[in-house]
């Protein structure tokens, strides 16, 4: 019973913490004339779901098997019901920096599990010279 | 006989697999200045468990401090991961050209 608790609790805390999985890492042309008038953003746009096919396969292979036949091809992380994520990455960057006047930009793609809960993910981060500069 | 096997068997679990999962480069300038380099490792994972990618956030920071006044351009952006049984390891290395 004990092991069973241990087992349990592990299981929670695994599934808590999430399993992250990197897809993509790049890095911008850096223009570093404008130090002092340099900040720093982020963005992050996150698409979640419940894993479906995590889903159903815990119960049926051979449905899980017909999930993956409907997506088909080469792909990043799990398919997601819409197309449209990650189209509004640059209004973003506006936001962060309305001078639009951006460096340094680091692009990540990466997807996390909990379960049958997964998010897929892109994080921009980078330099925005300010305006005035 | 089969000492060698275990021993070869061995050697080649510790010398792990190496797999490239991206590599990005941008515009490469006419003339090359002082070649700046800047790595982020996330450490030894164990099944690749992990809840956060932070290690690679002072990656640009670590490129700046060394052309510092000027332009870093021509970065090859190598992201890859080194696998043993049961463990794994991510690695990104950016290099480029500092034009003063």
């Amino acid at each position: 019973m004990r092991g069973f608790t241990t087992s349990a609790l592990l299981a929670v805390a695994i599934g808590a913490t999430g399993c992250l999985t990197p897809f993509h890492v790049s890095v911008g042309d850096i223009d570093n004339t404008h130090q002092d008038t340099m900040r720093h953003f982020s963005v992050e746009i996150v698409a979640g779901g419940l894993d479906e096919n995590a889903f159903v396969g815990y119960f049926s292979d051979s449905l899980d098997s017909l999930l993956y036949a409907f997506s088909q091809g080469p792909r990043t992380g799990r398919p997601l019901r819409k197309s449209s994520i990650g189209g509004s990455l640059v209004e973003e960057i506006y936001k962060k920096c309305p001078s639009g006047r951006v460096t340094g930009l680091m692009t990540v793609r990466e997807s996390k599990s909990f379960y049958f809960y997964r998010t897929e993910t892109v994080r921009v981060s980078g330099y925005c010279i300010l305006e005035d500069s | 006989m089969s000492r060698y096997f275990l021993f070869a068997g061995l050697f080649s679990l510790l010398s792990g697999c190496v797999s490239l999962q991206s590599v990005s480069v941008t515009s490469i300038p006419m003339s090359s200045g002082k070649s700046v380099e800047a790595t982020a490792e996330s450490g030894l994972l164990f099944l690749g468990i992990r809840g956060n990618s932070t290690y690679v956030d002072d990656l640009v920071k670590d490129l700046r401090k060394q052309c510092e006044g000027g332009t870093v351009t021509g970065i090859l952006t190598k992201f890859e991961g080194k696998s043993w049984p049961l463990f794994i390891k991510y690695k990104v290395t950016a290099k480029g050209d500092c034009n003063l």
